[in-house]
């Protein structure tokens, strides 16, 4: 089987001190839509960490469909949100871009 | 019983030397000693750069105003994408707190100062986000309408230390005698604007730190048209000088500097390209170029930021959604932990 990089869990950033300066030096987080964390897989403070915040693990199948579902909401509310005769320049400007998904590594 | 190849997956490497960049629970053999090693934990020891959680804004927005510093910033005006906001908070270095309102709500500002003494400038307000030149000033409690600028503009930036002093330059107006993007470059004295230079580049969606005579303009969108840029030009209180790029090229960043000069900052987060992903990326400027160091925990653009480039904060922004989080920047924390390569003492 081959070895995953990252780990997932599902956790509400609840301001200061959800993640310490002495946590950020060890591990690297990337925080996604969806309340959803990435760590490195493996590590043990990254487990603690997912232990200190009471982090849902997810698979990364189903990070991936939790930050999906927040990503097609804003890029539906984007489609839908139209002002007549505006140019695509003039929608960019207004909304700013049309949201991209994002792909999550195992 | 098993070998160690079959546990581990895999078999002890030889190195000629320790590895650089030790992992915890690493294991190898170090030819020149001829012993074996591994990463071990070690509590208090220097190291580098990182980023904590702040506390949360009240109100998720983006393409905000900042100020202030680490532990006494304060945010403004925003937009959520279709409502804009004149609502001010303020931080004490863990929460936010909600303070009076700007007069005019609006996005996509320009602003500079303190947590008891700042600038809002430009930007665009409803109805139909027609841009404006309106400015107004903060003295710790209230907005205060003053001098506006000379040239309506949205998606400016500006410098300066307080309420007295500012520089606002760059900008995009989508209509009208002076569309598309503003290379303009006006003073502010504490009651009216000048316009004094241009950029050499003119661009939006940029970035901007310092003061009014000894600003940094970065990135941004150079003529309204993609892709983003990297460009970096310094103002020395009468011209722009083009400088070291940025590694990324982005719009919508976030930035904080050292005062009372151009000679540090960094950037952070922001829209890669024209129309591409949001970045976590962060970059460290040393008064002639860009170095990239570490990441925010949550990439985003259209944030603020505040602080300096050592103890910097990053807040709101949009990840696509309009986001309360904030980031706090310490470039090097003393008596934490690191990892050494240690021998095994084999008996």
């Amino acid at each position: 089987m081959a070895n995953k990089n990252y780990q997932y869990c599902v956790a509400e950033n609840w301001g200061k001190g959800f993640i310490e300066h002495s946590e950020s030096t060890k591990i690297t987080f990337s925080g996604h839509p969806g309340n959803v964390w990435q760590v490195p897989a493996n590590n043990k403070f990254a487990n603690l960490w997912i232990n200190k915040v009471l982090g849902v693990p997810k698979t990364c199948a189903e990070a991936q469909a939790i930050v999906d579902a927040v990503i097609t909401k804003a890029q539906s509310d984007w489609d839908a949100d139209n002002v007549d005769g505006e140019t695509s320049e003039e929608k960019d400007l207004r909304l700013g871009t049309r949201p991209l998904d994002i792909t999550l590594e195992e | 019983m098993a070998t160690y190849r079959e546990i581990n997956g895999g078999s002890i490497q030889n190195r000629a030397t320790n590895p650089s960049n030790v992992k915890e629970g690493e294991v190898w053999y170090n030819e020149d000693t001829g012993k074996l090693r591994y990463g071990k934990f070690t509590e208090g020891s220097p190291t580098s750069a990182s980023w904590a959680t702040g506390g949360n804004l009240n109100l998720g927005r983006f393409a905000l105003g900042g100020a202030g510093t680490q532990t006494a910033a304060l945010a403004f005006a925003g937009l959520d994408p279709n409502y804009y906001y004149g609502e001010t908070e303020s931080y004490n270095g863990s929460s936010w707190t909600e303070v009076n309102d700007t007069n005019t709500d609006r996005a996509d500002v320009g602003s500079n100062g303190t947590q008891t003494s700042a600038l809002l400038y430009g930007g665009r307000k409803s109805p139909g986000g027609v841009q404006t030149t309106e400015n107004e000033s903060w003295n710790g409690s209230n907005w205060t309408e003053v001098g506006d600028l000379n040239t309506a503009r949205q998606s400016l930036a500006g410098a300066g230390a307080d309420n007295t002093a500012a520089v606002a330059f760059g900008g995009f107006s989508p209509a009208g005698p002076t569309s598309g993007s503003h290379g303009e470059t006006e003073i502010f004295n504490g009651s009216s604007w000048s316009e004094v230079a241009d950029l050499n580049q003119v661009r939006n969606d940029l970035a901007g730190t310092g003061i009014y005579t000894s600003a940094l303009a970065v990135g941004g969108i150079v003529g309204g048209q993609p892709p983003s840029s990297a460009l970096t030009e310094t103002w020395n209180g009468s011209s722009w000088t083009e400088v070291g790029d940025l590694n990324t090229n982005r719009r919508d960043l976030g930035i904080t500097g050292s005062q009372p000069n151009n000679t540090a900052a960094i950037v952070f987060g922001g829209q890669i390209g024209f129309n591409g992903p949001k970045t976590a990326i962060v970059e460290s400027w040393n008064g002639s170029s860009w170095t990239e160091i570490v990441d925010l925990n949550t990439s985003r653009y259209d944030l603020a930021g505040g602080g300096t480039n050592t103890a910097g904060i990053a807040f709101a922004g949009r990840d696509p959604n309009p986001t309360t989080s904030t980031e706090e920047f310490s470039a090097a924390t003393t008596g934490v932990d690191t990892i050494t390569a240690t021998s095994i003492e084999t008996s």
